[in-house]
């Protein structure tokens, strides 16, 4: 029994000098640039397969053409203009 | 091989079907394939292959950030200016427009593109911001009196001696450059002017400055105007109704129109000196020599890489040719002129990618090139592209158009007299003007030049409404059948797309090539279609 | 009215460039200097030995080699001068001093050293770069351009262009500018002794035929004119001013007529304003000085893009108006003119909504054409000035 407390508590010490110890620091920070690294990665990859696929299909150019423009045109067109020379 | 290149290698062979060079080939449709009928919009953009495809993705990125950026620099003022402007409107049809530019690029050639376009995207963005910002019927800014409203066909590097004083060309943002983007826009104006009475015979890019004067959609800034008598009659016409309009104190800058002759320089160069006493004037400042020399260093620069270019264009291997080189050349020249230190990095760049493509002996456009041409002529506004759709076409190379000949002198940094005369020299061979203007001479160059860049063709621009090239028609047409030069009048009415379509201007190369040359189209999708509602 | 003596035969003298004393003067041994345009001083052009000779083509109906060369987009004005350049019709010429007022005008003179159309031999030609505004610096080029140009050339063919001479020169000019105002100036009066026709024919001879074989037959034409009586009772319905580019046909001024309206000004190029002014030279001055001073100054020329230049094109044509009691203004440009067709616009609406002054705007061709058209255009504007007239000027 008293071993076993003995063995529990070297452990536990074992442990704490370890977590206390410049390998793990290193490990947390690494895995926190991981998680961070894996979630500009998959940031980037949403970023680039939503603009990819804008850009393939020429989307922006559609809306401009059918939506934004006919909207403008209207606006322009039935503004009064002071012209004269 | 890398694995990387050997992927990429495996993912073209499977996705090639796509590529409309290819399918032009195969005949299984072409470059125009991919369009919605009339409209000039496209299905999906081009399929050029994993590493082209993806750095003309990267591109339109790059592009779309200096968009933002101009927005974000002066939201107000930018939504402002869309909802005020009807020519601001047409600005949205940006991505439309480099998308018909590079068409069939590749390699180099796509490269170099992209990176002269970009230089004008930038350039052209923070200029929009600007002008905004400070535009008076928008609200005003902090610099709206130090701008100075110049016209856009005077070369504005000579006010660089004004330290805190910003030149701006006043007609290139409603006028010039959006008729590139837009072929509709010019026309609204140009039916402004004519229903005041202008004839429609006038010059259209003229008659279009004239009813953005009349129909008050000029921007407004700054506390003179410089106006001038460049590039000819009708430019000196239309700057009555836009003094009127603008309404501010204005000085004519007007240079020699026989501006080949020695006794023409001393009087432009005191053009210049008045222009500059009238600035200091109106403005309060006193101009710097220094300063200007700075921006001088910068424009003798950009042109030794041009003349540096030329070399290479007279070369089958020049990575830069078309309308890359055409509109760059224009902007850089016309608009930039020596004032942004980008122009002269980017052109850095750009020299060293034409050394390589040249040691490399690489052929542009997959070596489809059959013949090399000399665009001569002021060129139609509303069809940017028409040097790309006759490489695509016929592989027709546009080696070196007109408008690329402008000032190309040094100009001296550190003697203000000398600096001056040369500004004077430099300012002369200014836009639809080095060579159109000022005497038979300069007009019939054309075959010079033509043979000193190893070209077989003229394509000559032949503006219905140019009193000045109509005039010289049959001499020209003589010429280059006495010379043995492939010659093509290409008729268009400059920013008036509805005389002339480019359907039009596509027909009088197309029966040069299949009556007279008896030749096949690279592509046949391209030989006649309707793109009367594009952009 | 009883008919002008000579009228007939300026008629006559009309019908060709190279009429009965142009040949006079070139078989004198004279030379024949041409020129299209007044920016080409006239009075430089008549020193001794020299007459000067501003192109016309008369009845020039047709230009179809001219349109060849220079596409029918064009001024017909100056393919009508190309076109019979090529006829032969201008054979009799020395020289043409040309001017790069317009671009056309450029193209068709360069056509004269190009095609080399007129056959006489030692035929030259130089066209001059005229100034585009009223300043000094411009004042400076233009007396380098004609230095250059005009003077030296004629130097070197042994003309006399010393100070004296130049002086005699202006002097010839001054006498035939005062026969000419002096008959123009009865277009005044309320019931004129002359017509705008009449006097549209003796300006054009004074320009087309050597001076000193013209003069006799102008004073004699001015000693005319001062027993003339006017018909009983004004024989027209109103009275304008024919303001614009190029009119060299008195046709066109007698269809004007024919419609009701008396032309009482002629402010238009080939007119006499500007043309018949006379030349002062201040104290200090050169002859040559003056000369080239004073047709800077009287320069009307649509092309002038300073703001002085442009208001003083307005405030001329209403200075006329003002002179002349011209009712309204017919405000005519020569068809594909960048320059006219611009000014006509911007002038018409300056003289309609700030001066008050009624402006009728055609355009025309070199031919006159359209007689149909333009008669139908000025009959309905003289009867709005009859009409407004009527309502006590509103």
């Amino acid at each position: 029994m008293k071993n076993k407390k003995i063995k529990k508590l070297e452990r536990r010490i074992k442990r704490e000098a370890f977590c206390r110890s410049k390998k793990f620091r290193k490990f947390v920070i690494l895995k926190f640039l991981l998680k961070a690294l894996g979630k500009l990665l998959l940031f980037a990859g949403i970023f680039f397969v939503s603009t990819f696929a804008l850009y393939m299909f020429n989307g922006e150019n559609k809306l401009i053409y059918y939506v934004i423009r006919p909207l403008l045109n209207k606006h322009y067109d039935s503004q009064v203009r002071d012209r004269k020379i | 091989m890398k694995i990387t290149d050997k992927v990429i290698a495996s993912i073209d062979k499977k996705l090639q079907r796509f590529d409309p060079l290819w399918q032009a080939d195969h005949g299984k449709g072409g470059l125009r394939s991919r369009y919605y009928d009339k409209t000039g919009i496209a299905k999906w953009r081009e399929w050029r292959g994993v590493k082209d495809t993806f750095y003309d993705y990267t591109q339109w990125l790059n592009n779309i950030v200096s968009m933002v950026q101009m927005v974000a620099s002066a939201p107000i003022p930018c939504l402002k200016g869309f909802w005020e402007y009807r020519w601001m409107g047409s600005y949205l049809g940006t991505f439309c427009f480099i998308d018909r530019l590079y068409e069939g690029y590749r390699g180099y050639e796509l490269r170099i593109a992209h990176m002269n376009m970009h230089a004008i995207v930038q350039s052209l963005t923070k200029k929009i911001a600007l002008v905004l910002a400070n535009d008076k019927r928008l609200g005003g800014g902090p610099l709206s009196d130090r701008m100075i409203p110049v016209d856009e066909v005077l070369p504005p590097l000579f006010l660089k001696g004004f330290k805190d004083l910003i030149p701006i060309p006043l007609q290139t943002l409603p006028e010039f450059i959006i008729c590139d983007i837009d072929q509709h826009i010019e026309p609204y104006y140009i039916d402004v002017a004519e229903s005041y009475g202008l004839p429609a015979d006038v010059c259209s890019r003229c008659a279009a400055e004239t009813g953005v004067a009349i129909d008050d959609a000029f921007p407004i800034f700054g506390k003179a105007f410089l106006t001038t008598n460049m590039p000819c009659n009708a430019s000196e016409s239309t700057s009555m109704f836009q003094r009127r309009r603008i309404g501010l104190p204005d000085n004519p800058v007007t240079l020699a129109m026989i501006h080949n002759e020695p006794g023409a320089h001393p009087y432009s160069t005191q053009e210049l000196k008045d222009a500059i006493a009238f600035i200091e004037k109106e403005y309060g400042v006193k101009y710097d020599w220094d300063e200007m020399f700075k921006y001088a260093r910068e424009m003798n620069e950009q042109n030794t890489i041009e003349l540096e270019k030329w070399d290479y264009f007279k070369t089958p291997y020049s990575a830069l040719s078309g309308i890359a080189e055409t509109l760059y050349r224009l902007y850089s020249w016309a608009s930039a002129n020596g004032q942004d230190p980008y122009f002269t990095r980017n052109d850095q760049k750009v020299i060293k990618l034409m050394r390589r493509a040249y040691e490399e002996k690489y052929k542009p456009f997959g070596g489809r090139t059959r013949h090399r041409a000399f665009l001569w002529g002021p060129s139609a506004v509303y069809y940017t592209d028409f040097p790309t759709w006759t490489q695509n076409c016929w592989g027709i190379t546009i080696v070196l158009n007109m408008d690329s000949t402008m000032g190309h002198n040094m100009i001296s940094t550190d003697d203000p007299e000398q600096a001056i005369q040369d500004l004077a020299l430099f300012s002369e061979k200014a836009v639809m003007r080095h060579h159109a203007v000022g005497g038979w001479d300069n007009v019939n160059a054309v075959w010079e030049w033509a043979r000193n860049f190893n070209c077989d063709m003229v394509l000559f621009n032949d503006n219905v409404a140019c009193k000045g090239m109509n005039g010289v028609h049959a001499l020209m047409e003589e010429q280059a059948r006495d010379l043995g030069f492939h010659f093509v009048f290409i008729e268009h009415d400059l920013e008036d797309s509805r005389t002339i379509s480019r359907q039009d201007m596509r027909k009088c190369v197309n029966d040069y090539m299949q009556i007279v040359l008896n030749e096949q189209p690279l592509d046949a999708t391209l030989v006649d279609f309707d793109d009367s509602d594009a952009y | 009215m009883k008919d002008l003596k000579h009228l007939i035969y300026f008629e006559n003298l009309l019908q060709e460039a190279h009429n009965e004393l142009v040949k006079q003067a070139v078989e004198e041994g004279k030379m024949a200097l041409g020129y299209n345009c007044y920016y080409i001083p006239e009075t430089l052009l008549n020193l001794p030995g020299c007459f000067s000779s501003r192109l016309r083509a008369p009845q020039c109906s047709s230009t179809d080699v001219a349109n060849y060369y220079m596409t029918t987009r064009n001024c017909p004005y100056a393919r009508s001068i190309l076109e019979r350049a090529i006829e032969g019709g201008y054979n009799y010429l020395d020289a043409l001093f040309g001017a790069e007022s317009c671009a056309t005008m450029e193209r068709a003179e360069e056509h004269f050293f190009l095609l080399k159309p007129v056959k006489k031999e030692n035929f030259f030609v130089t066209i001059i770069d005229p100034p585009m505004k009223g300043d000094q610096t411009n004042l400076d080029y233009y007396k380098a351009q004609l230095k250059l140009k005009v003077v030296d050339e004629l130097e070197k063919r042994g003309v006399d262009v010393s100070e004296e001479a130049m002086r005699k020169a202006i002097e010839d000019h001054n006498e035939i500018s005062r026969i000419i105002t002096e008959i123009g100036n009865y277009r005044k009066l309320a019931n004129p002794t002359i017509t705008g026709y009449e006097f549209h024919v003796i300006q054009l001879v004074s320009e087309v035929c050597p001076h000193y074989l013209i003069l006799p037959y102008l004073q004699e034409t001015l000693e005319e004119m001062r027993t003339r009586e006017p018909e009983p009772k004004f024989p027209f319905r109103a009275r304008v001013a024919l303001v614009g580019s190029e009119v060299d046909d008195p046709e066109f001024t007698k269809l004007i007529e024919s419609c009701g309206a008396m032309v009482v000004a002629d402010r238009y190029c080939f007119g006499s304003f500007p043309s018949r002014e006379q030349i002062e030279i201040l104290p200090g001055e050169t002859a040559f000085d003056a000369i080239c001073r004073h047709y800077l100054h009287w320069n009307q020329c649509a092309r002038f893009m300073d703001g002085m230049k442009i208001d003083q094109r307005h405030n001329e044509v209403k200075r006329l108006v003002d002179e002349f009691h011209a009712d309204g203004i017919i405000y005519e440009n020569m068809k594909f003119c960048e320059f006219w067709s611009y000014e006509k616009v911007l002038a018409s609406y300056i003289f309609v909504n700030e001066m008050d002054i009624p402006c009728c705007t055609i355009e025309k061709e070199y031919a006159l054409g359209a007689v149909g058209q333009l008669r139908t255009r000025f009959q309905a504007f003289i009867e709005s000035l009859e009409i407004k007239n009527i309502q006590g000027g509103k």
